[in-house]
């Protein structure tokens, strides 16, 4: 008789304020470091000395990724390292707004501006459209991380590109890998999120104090290390009743989206950041087998939970 | 099951008027009316009328800006379709706790913030006229807000996921709905898109891409013809109750369809064009085919844009998977809604089961040699088990869903 498999986590990659690499680089408590934004109260988490061409191989694709992508790549890269048969793997993420900088926009502008301020907009399409990168689209369009990992590594199977503005969303993603491991549709499936709201659009909508990019992804098949034990949803705000429906024990390891200082906001890539450091821990955690991961927004908590196998 | 269904799109505004100005053979195409678009290159769409009604009841029953409702006219299609596939599915009954499942494109820029920030002495942005943390901005609403807002309307209480897979979100949401209400023991899932491209930013990008065709024709966008040049954007939203059998049968609820398999792909091939081998768009159409057990398909609703590439890669994954089968499609009539595209497209099918007929393509009047099938040119009966929908997103994110009559 044969049974449902269980989706467990092996390889982990991580690209964010703390560095770019496995998932131990998540098990330090320390702040990661900020840099000053110019004119506004807040500090920036930029992922530091990140060179996207030792993640990219074709080469020709750096052109079209905007930094999300890039950020993607790198972690879906680092955590798919010696894993074999991705060709049939799915691949789901969560993903942010668009990334485009509004300084692409001034050559266009220049010639479709009238003298009192306004848009001419017979002017922007005499003048104007042939003035904006024709490659636009590919650095707004906000599936591109999940399509450019597609084609980095190869992934034809199934796949969702799950838009959200916090981890919520981003739970959601990795809960949906592990439902394509248990259903059989794919033997391995690759999850996350990326995610870099540091353009003036996304920090002009935020309030954030410590805005951040970033980016982590898991492997999920039947074989790892820590398994999948599922997500639970609540309306009410209590952790406990959200993680009631998963378990009756008290996870040993808890860990929470809105301790931002360790990476900052990193908005879509918020949970698969969290998953990946409860994963971190429990892989050397003395005290527990249990991971209780929180991720809180105004419809509620979401709460994932995760155990150590081995 | 689908047990109500909600359309509001250029052909009108509710599935049965929809229905019959698809069987009609009517068609969407006319001059870009909502903004100077003479000199873009791209002079036919397939617009909506959005009544200012709309605008100032949405305005006061959300808060938000009576401009942004006007220039990102998703919000306002999507609630109008929502709220009639709950008004079909339930009437005054009591809903069950609702989940959501919705399609989205890309945000609108809005240009006239943009220019207020452009300094033409220094022909530079400045940032610093941004007002921070403000609803007054070049986007001002974010895909989060227009679910938000959505979900509200629908008084969901369950996840709402919203999926941004460019033109494939529409049958995505549908598809990845059944799923959650078939292996996920969710009692109803709302599932459907919205989009809106018909906006400065949203023609002169297509344009530059070079997706769109440049003739001012009502003919502008015909899918398989031999001189077929692009497609031309639309725009509108459809939305689907989706509920398990069982409880929509307990319920005596009135059932349109059912969604017999859903099957996802990527091409991972290029981010700028469709694989020619139509490799992943096989893997797609054998993901839905292996997951509805092997239904016989005898109408295919194709992706179809009109774009040069698209089509006969398309037509020949079909024939590769399914024989020689009746193929339609309905951008044609329509245009292309982009991420709605699938949803507004999975509607106009159902016209299989609620009319008996497949919709046609429109403007066939010469088969390109390369795109060569059974083309529905005109209504024509449905007869068989099961129809199969196809959605090939930009990026490589494929999608196709199966659907058939009514258990």
């Amino acid at each position: 008789m044969s049974t449902i498999p269980t989706a467990k986590i092996s390889g982990v990659g991580v690209a964010c304020a703390r560095g770019v690499g496995d998932a131990t680089i998540l098990l330090s408590s320390e702040q990661a470091s900020f840099m000053a934004a110019e004119g506004a109260p807040r500090q920036l988490g930029t992922v530091p000395h990140f060179e996207p061409a030792l993640f990219v191989t074709q080469k020709k694709s750096l052109k079209l990724m905007n930094r999300a992508s890039t950020l993607g790549v790198a972690a879906a890269r680092i955590a798919v390292t010696g894993v074999e048969g991705l060709s049939e793997a799915g691949l789901f993420m969560s993903v942010g707004m668009s990334g485009g900088e509004l300084t692409t926009l001034t050559g266009m502008l220049s010639v479709s501006t009238t003298e009192d301020g306004g848009l001419d907009l017979r002017l922007m399409g005499e003048q104007g459209l042939s003035r904006i990168n024709p490659l636009l689209s590919f650095h707004v369009l906000n599936n591109m991380p999940l399509c450019h990992t597609s084609i980095e590594l190869g992934l034809h199977g199934p796949h969702a590109a799950f838009y959200t503005a916090g981890a919520p969303g981003g739970l959601r993603a990795l809960s949906r890998a592990a439902q394509c491991i248990m259903r059989q549709e794919a033997s391995v499936a690759i999850a996350g999120g990326a995610d870099s709201p540091l353009d003036t659009i996304n920090l002009a909508l935020s309030s954030y104090e410590h805005p951040a990019e970033g980016a982590a992804m898991m492997v999920f098949s039947s074989e790892g290390d820590v398994e999948w034990l599922g997500l639970s949803e609540h309306t009410a705000q209590s952790e406990t009743d959200a993680l009631r429906t998963l378990t009756h024990e008290t996870p040993l390891l808890q860990v929470r989206s809105t301790q931002t200082a360790l990476f900052g906001e990193t908005l879509a890539a918020s949970a698969a950041l969290w998953v990946a450091r409860a994963v971190a821990l429990l892989r050397v955690s003395p005290v527990g087998t249990l991971a209780a991961i929180f991720a809180h927004d105004e419809a509620g908590v979401s709460a994932a939970l995760l155990r150590r196998c081995s | 099951v689908i047990t109500g269904v909600g359309v509001c799109s250029p052909l009108g505004g509710s599935l049965s008027r929809f229905l019959q100005a698809i069987l009609g053979r009517q068609c969407a195409a006319g001059p870009v009316r909502c903004f100077e678009a003479s000199t873009f290159g791209a002079p036919f769409a397939a617009e909506m009328d959005l009544p200012e009604l709309w605008v100032q009841e949405a305005a006061e029953r959300t808060g938000l800006d009576v401009l942004a409702l006007r220039l990102d006219r998703k919000l306002l299609f999507g609630v109008q379709a929502l709220r009639e596939a709950l008004r079909e599915a339930f009437g005054d009954e009591a809903r069950p706790r609702l989940g959501m499942s919705i399609g989205m494109g890309l945000e609108v820029l809005f240009l006239p913030d943009v220019v207020a920030l452009y300094d033409r002495q220094k022909r530079d942005i400045d940032t610093h006229r941004l007002p921070l943390a403000s609803r007054a901005n070049p986007l001002r609403l974010p895909l989060h807000i227009i679910t938000a807002e959505l979900a509200k309307e629908a008084r969901a209480t369950k996840a709402c996921e919203t999926f941004v897979s460019a033109c494939a979100a529409g049958t995505q949401s549908l598809g990845e709905a059944a799923l959650r209400v078939i292996f996920g023991g969710e009692r109803c899932v709302v599932a459907g898109a919205t989009d809106s491209m018909i906006n400065p930013m949203g023609v002169g990008c297509f344009r530059l891409l070079g997706a769109l065709s440049p003739r001012p024709s009502a003919d502008a966008c015909r899918p398989f013809h031999a001189h077929r040049d692009g497609t031309i954007i639309g725009e509108g939203a459809a939305f689907f109750v989706i509920e398990p059998l069982a409880l929509a049968k307990a319920r005596g609820a009135k059932i349109l369809a059912e969604i017999l398999g859903f099957g996802s792909s990527l091409d991972a091939y290029r981010v700028t064009s469709p694989s020619p081998d139509g490799a992943g768009a096989r893997l797609a159409i054998r993901a839905a085919l292996r997951q509805a057990r092997g239904p016989s398909i005898s109408y295919v609703n194709a992706h179809g844009t009109g774009t040069i590439q698209n089509d006969p890669v398309e037509i020949a994954a079909i024939h590769a998977e399914l024989g020689r089968v009746a193929v339609s499609s309905t951008k044609s009539q329509i245009g292309h809604a982009m991420a709605a595209a699938g949803a507004l497209e999975i509607a106009a099918s159902l016209a299989c089961f609620l009319e008996g007929q497949c919709p046609p393509t429109l403007h066939l009047s010469h088969i390109d040699l390369d795109c060569q099938a059974d083309h529905v040119d005109t209504p024509r009966e449905f007869v068989g088990e099961a129809l199969l929908k196809n959605s090939f997103g930009f990026g490589g994110q494929n999608a196709s869903i199966i659907l058939g009559w009514p258990p």
